[in-house]
Order: structure tokens, then C-alpha cells, then sequence
């Protein structure tokens, strides 16, 4: 039976410098899980992961995995839906282990590193094996034009979920979709953890006056994160309110015309985009200057956020859309609207605008319920207790170790 | 979950008669009603079976891939149910050696602690 102190982990993960928010998270989560178990890095090339990381734990290069695997009482992969999965992917499919799905659907890593690189056929195969002959129908549909990437309603993560030995994700919601469409495979729930949001305010370095409320978003603008419905309600909002204005910091995705909206919205220089913000510090420095973050997204893929998460982190308050993880923030911390409810999300950001002592209020709230729920020990102890469970379940331990 | 979908191949496996068409101006619709009845004499019954035949064997073309379909999407489940089945034996090595360590560690110190003593 493996019990925690014993444990050794392999560790599969994008890694700083990776522009990445799953390295940065590896990067936090990794001292508080170090202090629990054994922990190998492997990467595909050990010298390109950040200085930091390779003098404070042993680096191995991921060809060296297949030989040295015996030493390991399992092996985590840390799996997103961006490209900087595909190693990941790779080793989790050719060597399963305990994965990680920081988003439950993988729709868009999955066509991107098929359909985008011309292998229709594994985009084929991947639809076929989700979804039996409908999803090889659907895939030649989908090459001839007759219909979209079913992106959010197909997952597309069966494979990946059927090879691993047991799952973990980072809210109940996710959860329960495992339990659903998976229901022979253990999956457990480990907190998203949310770090270092000690920052300061930016606000000098913003031609703003000093009374003005800060309206904010942050991290890759897409079309799933609405920045759209956020910056119509925010032009709403200004008629009542002159004083309001919006940052947005963040690369606008190609599915996002942002100057468009911009110059149809009418907002001139009331709002600004930073643009992509490379350093964390910066980052987290922007969410402080913040009054009120606003962190829609819809449709969900099951996806835990790690900027409302951070924002939170701050003790900012925060706007999300009330459906999926969104859903599972106390209700007294997150200001939660209906899904694409734009009256409800106008009035939402106007009783926030209007208010300091409720965003004050909200905002202590959001920062004690981080630093209870989402500290890298909290989130540390959930990944050594899961991967203990799923690991003496597999070896016909009992699965209380 | 989107719904399901008619087979794209299926669709376009039946091949029918098409209708005679001329674009010359004035005289088109003559033309393509002289080929109509020419058609109608010289080569319509020589056609349809011909037809007949043709989609008969695209029926059973698109069937027989479906089959193949099928069965590469079964050999696939069962393949990654193997490797599931696989890296689950791994971890039950891992651990027997693991453990064989443990006890070789715990056999030697009880060794010493007899040639000790």
C-alpha cells in the first residue's frame, strides 16, 4: 500500500517559461507538493524549463521516462486544452497515468493538433472513437462544410480518460460530468490553487481621474469569454455613470475583433487594452488596480478559471456568468448573473459601480475564501490523497490509505 | 450532444437521371427535348440498368465502409482498453517491486542486527 509520505510522482506538465497559465500553476503547486511526496519533472528537453525549477527539483529529460518508470508510484499529467498539451498528451496516451483535466472538454486541442496540421483522419478517428459511426458521419460532415466543430458539445476526452488510471479536476461540476460520462473511472476533485496575488495598484499609470471606477477582464480574450456582452452593458453603464471605465488586459484571440467593437461601442479612451501582459507581477498588478472584475464565459467546457480565481485572490469582487464552476463560488463572494442575462449583468455592474462598501465587503470575502479553499498546501494534500486512492485502487489496495 | 447525422457518403451514393438541358438561346428548349426523346429511344434503357447497377454497388461500397468503420472504431476502443488495462499492471509492478525493496531493505537490516548480535 502507498502511503503519503512514500509517494513518488512523476511529473508531466508545461513548465515556466512556457506562456502558459498551467505552467505558472505547476510552478506554484509544485513546493507544497514537493513537501508531500517525491517528485520527478519530466520535459522534453530539461534545459529549456526555467532555472529556478531545475536547481529545486530533479529535472529528467521525458525520453528517459519509458526506463525509469519502475521508480514511480504514479504518474500526473497536467492536461489543458491549448497546444502547449501536445508532449503531455503524448506521454499520457502512450503511458497512462493519473491526468489531470484542467478543462473538461479538449475539443480545440484535439482538432488543432489534427484538422490544423491536415490529419483529417485523426480527427476522424477521434470523432469515431467518442462517438461510434455518428461521430465518423459528423467528422466528414464537418471536412465538407455542412456543419461546425461541435468545439463545446463534444469533449472529445474519452480516450484520454478511458486510458488513464483515475482523473482529477478542479470543481464538483466537472465532477460530476466525469461521473456521467465516465462512471467506471474514479475522479476526484482537487481545488484549483491561486497564488501570489499580493500586488499594487497601477492606477497612476492610467490616464484616468482618480474617482474612476475600474471595470476590468483579463487573459486571452475570446469569444467564449464575452468580452462583448461585458464592454456592451460597460457603454450601458457609462450613460449613468461617466466616472466608469474598463481594462482589459489581455491579446485579443483571432475570433475576438476588438477594435471593431471598440469604435462600434463608441468607448474611445475609456477603455484600454494592455495588450498580452508577459510578466506575472505585471499581471497580478492590474488585477489590483482593478474596482470590479467582470470574468464571463459561455459556453463552459467545464473549465475552472484561474484568473477569477486570482482576481478573487486580490480581493477584488467579481462578475461571473452563475453556470458551471462559476456556480460553486459562494454567493456572497462572486456576483453571479444568468448566463447571457445582459439586463442582469448591466444591473450587476452598476449596483457594484455604485457601491464601494459592497465591493469593499465582497472583496475581504473573496480573499479569505481564497486563502481557506485554494492555498497550494490545500490543493497539495487533495492531489497526494486522490493519487494515493487512485493508485491503492489499482493495485487492490483498500482505497483508504 | 449534438444530434445525430446523416451519413455525407451515404447521401451522395445515389446517382439519378438528370434532366436534358441546352443553354442556346431561342432554340435550347428544342434542343433539350430533341435529346429527351432521342435519349428516350437510343439510350434510356440501356442506361437504367446501367444506373440501377452502378448504385446498387455504391450501396453496398458505403455499407462495407460503414463495416470498416465499425470495426476500426471497436478495434480502437479495445486497443485503448488494453493499454488502460496495461498501464494498470505497470502500477501493480511498480508497487511489487517497490515493495520487494522495502522487504530486501528490511531483510538486510535484520541480517545485521543477527551477525550484531
Amino acid at each position: 500500500m502507498v502511503d503519503r509520505r512514500r509517494l513518488h510522482l512523476a511529473y508531466f506538465s508545461p513548465l515556466p517559461p512556457a506562456r502558459s497559465g498551467i505552467a505558472d500553476y505547476s510552478a506554484a503547486l509544485l513546493p507544497a507538493l514537493a513537501q508531500q511526496a517525491e517528485v520527478t519533472l519530466y520535459a522534453p528537453d530539461p534545459d529549456a524549463v526555467s532555472p529556478p525549477l531545475r536547481q529545486t527539483y530533479r529535472v529528467r529529460p521525458a525520453a528517459a521516462y519509458a526506463g525509469e518508470r519502475w521508480e514511480h508510484d504514479a504518474t500526473l499529467y497536467q492536461m489543458g486544452n491549448s497546444t502547449h498539451h501536445e508532449d503531455v498528451y503524448r506521454m499520457a496516451r502512450r503511458y497512462p497515468g493519473v491526468v489531470v483535466f484542467h478543462d473538461v472538454g479538449l475539443h480545440h486541442f484535439v482538432a488543432h493538433r489534427t484538422v490544423g496540421r491536415g490529419d483529417y483522419a485523426g480527427y476522424v478517428r477521434e470523432m469515431g472513437y467518442s462517438l461510434g459511426l455518428d461521430g465518423v458521419h459528423q467528422a466528414w460532415a464537418i471536412r465538407y462544410g455542412e456543419m461546425a466543430h461541435p468545439l463545446t458539445d463534444v469533449p472529445l476526452n474519452d480516450r484520454l480518460v478511458d486510458l488513464s488510471l483515475g482523473v482529477l479536476v478542479h470543481s464538483r461540476y466537472a465532477q460530476q460530468m466525469m461521473n456521467r460520462d465516465h462512471p467506471e473511472r474514479p475522479a476526484y476533485v482537487v481545488p484549483h490553487l491561486c497564488f501570489d496575488n499580493a500586488g499594487r495598484s497601477r492606477r497612476h499609470e492610467l490616464p484616468w481621474p482618480e474617482e474612476a471606477v475600474i471595470f476590468a477582464s483579463f487573459g486571452q480574450i475570446t469569444a467564449a469569454k464575452r468580452i462583448e456582452d461585458a464592454l456592451h452593458a460597460f457603454a450601458r453603464l457609462r450613460r449613468s455613470i461617466p466616472e466608469a471605465r474598463y481594462l482589459i488586459a489581455g491579446e485579443a484571440q483571432r475570433d475576438v475583433n476588438l477594435e471593431a467593437l471598440l469604435t462600434e461601442l463608441d468607448l474611445g479612451e475609456d477603455v484600454i487594452c494592455t495588450g498580452y501582459v508577459a510578466e506575472l507581477e505585471a499581471f497580478v498588478d492590474w488585477i489590483n488596480t482593478a474596482d470590479v472584475v467582470v470574468n464571463l464565459r459561455y459556453p463552459t467546457v467545464g473549465e475552472t478559471s484561474g484568473t477569477a480565481l486570482r482576481a478573487l485572490g486580490a480581493g477584488r469582487p467579481v462578475v461571473v456568468y452563475d453556470h458551471g464552476w462559476y456556480a460553486e463560488l459562494p454567493d456572497d463572494v462572486a456576483v453571479k448573473v444568468p448566463p447571457q442575462d445582459h439586463e442582469a449583468l448591466l444591473a450587476a455592474m452598476r449596483r457594484l459601480a455604485e457601491h464601494p462598501e459592497e465591493r469593499r465587503q465582497r472583496g475581504e470575502r473573496a480573499r479569505a475564501y481564497v486563502a481557506r479553499q485554494h492555498s497550494p498546501e490545500q490543493a497539495a494534500g487533495a492531489y497526494v490523497g486522490a493519487i494515493v486512492r487512485i493508485v491503492n485502487r489499482v493495485t487492490g489496495e483498500s482505497p483508504h490509505a | 450532444m449534438a444530434g445525430k447525422t446523416h451519413d455525407w457518403l451515404e447521401e451522395k451514393a445515389e446517382i439519378e437521371e438528370r434532366p436534358f438541358r441546352s443553354e442556346t438561346a431561342v432554340v435550347g428548349p428544342l434542343i433539350a427535348r430533341f435529346r429527351e426523346m432521342w435519349n428516350s429511344v437510343a439510350t434510356k434503357w440501356y442506361v437504367r440498368p446501367l444506373l440501377q447497377q452502378q448504385n446498387n454497388f455504391n450501396r453496398l461500397v458505403v455499407e462495407r465502409l460503414h463495416d470498416h468503420d465499425s470495426r476500426l472504431i471497436e478495434q480502437d476502443r479495445e486497443q485503448t482498453g488494453a493499454a488502460h488495462d496495461m498501464a494498470a499492471l505497470s502500477a501493480q509492478v511498480a508497487q511489487a517491486n517497490r515493495r520487494l525493496a522495502d522487504l530486501e531493505a528490511e531483510v538486510e537490516r535484520l541480517q545485521a542486527k543477527l551477525d550484531s548480535g
